[in-house]
């Protein structure tokens, strides 16, 4: 008796996420078709692996210094060679995908946070309060992100904390926009409607309605930004504005070998790459979701 | 009488990640000339599709994979991209549900329908004889001040002035079929009541064969001569709009004619049970056996191929083997 | 003020104009006067049909009546309370006796919720029920509009259009209201489909002892559900009566077109011909007069002057136009 509602229950289960893992097929189908996506996908898969186990794939401390092996060339016991201080660039871009990767997730989580919770309340309640959170969202976008990312780090003082604060404050207008487009359109749909005419407040229907509809949209977009990101925490890192040294943030890194580039090139050229490459990767991965996501394409 | 267009055991499908949608399978009927043959069923019967496959129009991931559909003794599945354009052209128009999709919207009415009228006659677009036309066609469709009308943009059109713009352009060529899909289905219904009547009239005076392919029973009854009724990608009914009402042989045709309401009805409205099948894993032989009363053995293993029961009136089911 | 135990809803001069702006600076204001001063009454357990065509008003009285619209003039009156003057508080409890349908089950049902989850979306909202019992209550509830309990834990996406529109109702009805505005519930829905959903409302109607409001353009329809029938043309009501009154003796010319521009289902039914002219004014600059005059065959001068009151014909059968007797 007892085992038969279990297995009812996950029959249950399985037939409740029937509708879902219809859905992740055909994603899965889309995503197989398109060969950029595929290597975006891999590339960040690549990326986020290195970050997990950077500790054992880096075969020195990203820190230690050891003045007898500075800039040394590319050879098999330095991969991609040492700096001034004698660090092993290799094992720092290693440990500088963990730096990256972090800041990502901070800024996505912050900066997303921040922004669909203005946008929503800006599109559901429209009026003043729509007024009022635009306008603000507006004077944020009138200035060039990374000038305006620039003045907040200086402001705050440079470190890897406020890089990402100042990061989130200038990319949540992005979701505040996106999600306010969104509730604007879910506000006006007949499920919403069929909402009010049973009474539900609008808190219940913000939050249990509204804002889960939103997500999603929001989410791919946080995608097709991170390589952005990214650039933008390189850019401050560059001009000393971020993770202060010896943190090995690949922009920072990049800066550290502006000096010896026409000699020892190897200082900036391997972060250089690694940024590219995982820039590329993201924008590649962004734009697969983007497309396999569009209503047009999924029937 | 003489056939315009006969369709053959046309099959047309659709990839999708689910698998294949057999939204065509087997289609066959006729057009006669000067025939005036209403096409129906519910959605997903395929009755758009056949339009778009005689017409060419099915782009990826759909597939036309058998069949014929001669028209004037050419098959138009066989000609080239260029000849079907031709045929496009000039002897098959289409006019489709939403006519403010199929207008472009930046450029003037005039223009677009002088545009046609000089493709048609072979004159160029700003002479005086293709703008006298233009106010002419303008007329024949029942818009009244066509001076002003031409200086339109399709934004400023109601849905039913933008559908007469679409029935001039399309008769413009004095076209041999004039195919509609569902063209009054967003207007309403004082003027899908003048829509139907202009086409009637004007296809009529210029003995062109029209096609209105439609969901609406009642639309049928009241404007077409013959009727090709539709049922999850085969034709279940073909016959004479009088004789199909009157005394309908397939169960499904019985069916649907019962369950529409009409003014005057008394007691429940009868039904059919069940749901339309999914068409990437349609039932076996019948596609309508799951929800006929009336289905025999074979009706399940054995598609019921359509035979002429009277002079004129076909049907498809093994009930009248 | 006298309490009329038969009447569930009323409406008195109901008003909504919405804004339109215009001009460059967006500051020319007009207002598309969707309902312009509309009175009836809805008794209890009766089915009244609003017919018209698209831009009369039908649906947005139908929202106004449940508030979701607020009215810019006039008032609603549900079971003696009115509407327009009550707290939030009391109009949430009241909210529990009314309740809509929506024409399309495509975009009515949250696309992302089990069904389970939106039928029983009302119980959470206005009870504290356990979830063991608002599960049961779902599922008696699905069972009475045909749907059985595996349907709970699906997705809206699943269904078909009709199977959809089931589930629609069993949300109207799960808090057991007097009132509901079924607004076009089965234009969106396949002939065969629509005779069920149809079947099933008049079920519940009588089981339930139901009022309903019933929205639509389509008069086949209305003649099969309906106890009396209100003719909308321009945000007016043109005429009103009991439905035999409307189908067998229209008086106003708008209800004869309107009549005889449906396509009857069958080719042996000679009626008479009637092709109505010319098309739909635009409801922000509506004719002066009696707003159908631009389309009506018998318009004299009177006409395009004065606004016809509704007068009335003979029992509970009323019509706007100046000129029923004559025609």
């Amino acid at each position: 008796m007892k085992q038969d509602t279990l297995s009812m229950k996950w029959k249950n289960f399985i037939e409740s996420r029937k509708p879902l893992i219809d859905d992740w097929k055909h994603t899965a189908y889309l995503w197989r078709k398109s060969k950029l996506t595929m290597i975006g996908s891999f590339v960040v898969l690549f990326f986020i692996i290195i970050a997990i186990f950077a500790p054992y794939i880096a075969p020195y401390d990203p820190i230690a210094q050891d003045l007898s092996q500075r800039l040394q060339p590319p050879s098999s016991k330095h991969l991609f060679g040492t700096d001034q201080f004698g660090r092993d660039i290799f094992s720092r871009v290693i440990y500088g995908s963990r730096i990256a990767i972090w800041i990502i997730i901070l800024v996505s989580i912050i900066s997303g946070g921040i922004g669909t919770l203005i946008g929503v309340f800006a599109g559901y309640f429209g009026g003043i309060v729509d007024e009022v959170l635009m306008r603000i969202t507006d004077m944020f976008l009138a200035f060039p992100s990374l000038v305006l990312a620039m003045a907040f780090a200086a402001a705050m003082g440079p470190s890897l904390t406020n890089t990402i604060i100042a990061i989130s404050l200038v990319y949540w207008t992005v979701y505040a926009r996106l999600a306010r487009a969104e509730a604007l359109r879910i506000k006006n749909t007949e499920y919403i409607e069929a909402e009010r005419a049973m009474g539900a407040s609008n808190f219940r229907i913000i939050f249990l309605h509204v804002l889960p509809m939103c997500i999603s949209p929001v989410l791919v977009q946080l995608t097709l930004r991170m390589g952005t990101i990214i650039l933008t925490a390189a850019g401050l890192g560059f001009l000393g504005l971020g993770a202060q040294p010896p943190t090995p943030e690949w922009g920072a890194m990049v800066s550290d070998g502006r000096n010896y580039l026409v000699d020892q090139w190897w200082i900036s050229t391997f972060p250089g790459i690694a940024i590219a490459i995982v820039v590329l990767g993201f924008n590649l991965l962004g734009d697969g979701i983007r497309d396999m996501l569009d209503p047009r394409l999924r029937r | 009488m003489e056939k315009l267009l006969s369709v053959r055991n046309l099959r047309t499908i659709f990839h999708t990640y689910r698998g294949v949608v057999k939204a065509l399978n087997g289609v066959s009927f006729d057009v006669y000339k000067k025939d005036f043959l209403g096409v129906v069923g519910e959605t997903g019967c395929g009755k758009s599709v056949t339009s778009l496959s005689i017409m060419r129009l099915i782009e990826d991931p759909g597939e036309i994979v058998d069949g014929s559909v001669v028209f004037e003794g050419r098959d138009l599945l066989k000609l080239s991209e260029e000849e079907m354009q031709k045929v496009r052209a000039k002897e098959i128009s289409m006019i489709f549900q939403e006519p403010k999709m199929a207008l472009n919207p930046v450029l003037k009415v005039g223009y677009q329908i002088a545009e046609a009228v000089s493709t048609a006659e072979d004159l160029p677009i700003k002479s005086k004889e293709v703008q006298e036309k233009v106010y002419e066609i303008l007329k024949a469709v029942g818009l009244p001040d066509p001076e002003s009308m031409v200086e339109k943009y399709p934004h400023e059109l109601s849905g039913g002035m933008a559908q007469r713009i679409m029935i001039a352009m399309g008769l413009v060529t004095k076209p041999k079929l004039l195919i509609a899909d569902e063209p009054t289905s967003a207007l309403d219904v004082t003027i899908q009541a003048q829509i139907l009547h202009l086409i009637k009239e004007l296809v009529s005076e210029m003995g062109t064969s029209a096609m209105i392919i439609t969901h609406n029973l009642g639309v049928v009854a009241e404007y077409c001569e013959r009727v090709v009724i539709m049922y999850a990608g085969n034709v279940a009914e073909i016959g004479n709009v009088k004789t199909i009402f009157k005394e309908p042989l397939h169960p499904y045709t019985k069916g649907l004619i019962k369950a529409v309401p009409v003014i005057g009805t008394k007691g429940k409205l009868q039904t059919i049970r069940g749901i339309v099948p999914d068409l990437v894993n349609p039932p076996s032989g019948c596609r309508f056996h799951p929800r006929c009363d009336h289905a025999l053995d074979i009706c399940s293993k054995e598609l019921p191929p359509i035979k002429e029961v009277e002079p004129g009136h076909f049907v498809a089911c093994h009930l009248y083997d | 003020m006298a309490v009329n135990n038969d009447v569930l809803v009323k409406i008195n001069s109901l008003k909504k104009y919405f804004p339109v702006r215009s001009g460059i600076f967006l500051r020319a204001k007009k207002y598309v006067r969707a309902v312009d001063n509309v009175s009836f009454t809805i008794k209890k357990n009766e089915t009244l049909a609003l017919v018209g065509e698209s831009g009369c008003g039908k649906t947005t009285i139908g929202r106004t009546i449940l508030h979701l619209l607020e009215p810019t003039d006039g008032e609603v009156i549900f079971d003696n309370k009115n509407l327009t003057k009550i707290s939030k508080d009391e109009l949430k409890e009241l909210r529990k006796g009314m309740q809509i349908v929506f024409q399309n089950p495509y975009t009515s049902l949250h696309p992302r919720k089990l069904v389970k989850d939106i039928v029983g979306e009302p119980l959470k909202i206005h009870t504290d029920f356990s979830s063991v019992e608002i599960l049961r209550r779902v599922k008696e509830t699905l069972e009475n509009v045909g749907l059985r309990e595996e349907h709970m834990y699906r997705y809206p996406h699943e269904f078909s259009g009709g199977q959809r529109q089931r589930i629609a109702v069993a949300r109207a009805i799960i808090l057991r209201p007097k009132f509901i505005v079924l607004d076009e519930p089965t234009s969106a829905l396949d002939v065969s489909v629509q005779a069920r959903i149809l079947n099933l409302l008049n079920k519940l109607k009588e089981e339930l002892s139901l009022t309903y409001l019933f929205i639509t353009h389509d008069l086949a329809v209305v003649d099969y559900m309906a106890d009396r029938v209100a003719v909308m043309y321009l945000g007016k009501v043109v005429e009103i009566g009991k439905k035999d009154d409307i189908f067998k003796r229209p008086a106003h010319p708008y209800t004869r077109v309107l009549e005889a521009a449906i396509p009857i289902p069958d080719p042996f039914f000679k009626k008479e011909r009637i092709l109505p002219k010319g098309e739909v004014p635009n409801p922000v600059n509506p004719p002066k007069g009696c707003r159908f005059h631009t389309r009506c065959d018998y318009a004299v001068d009177k006409c395009k002057e004065l606004e016809p009151q509704l007068e009335k014909v003979d029992d509970e059968h009323y019509v706007a136009c100046h000129r029923w007797k004559e025609i």
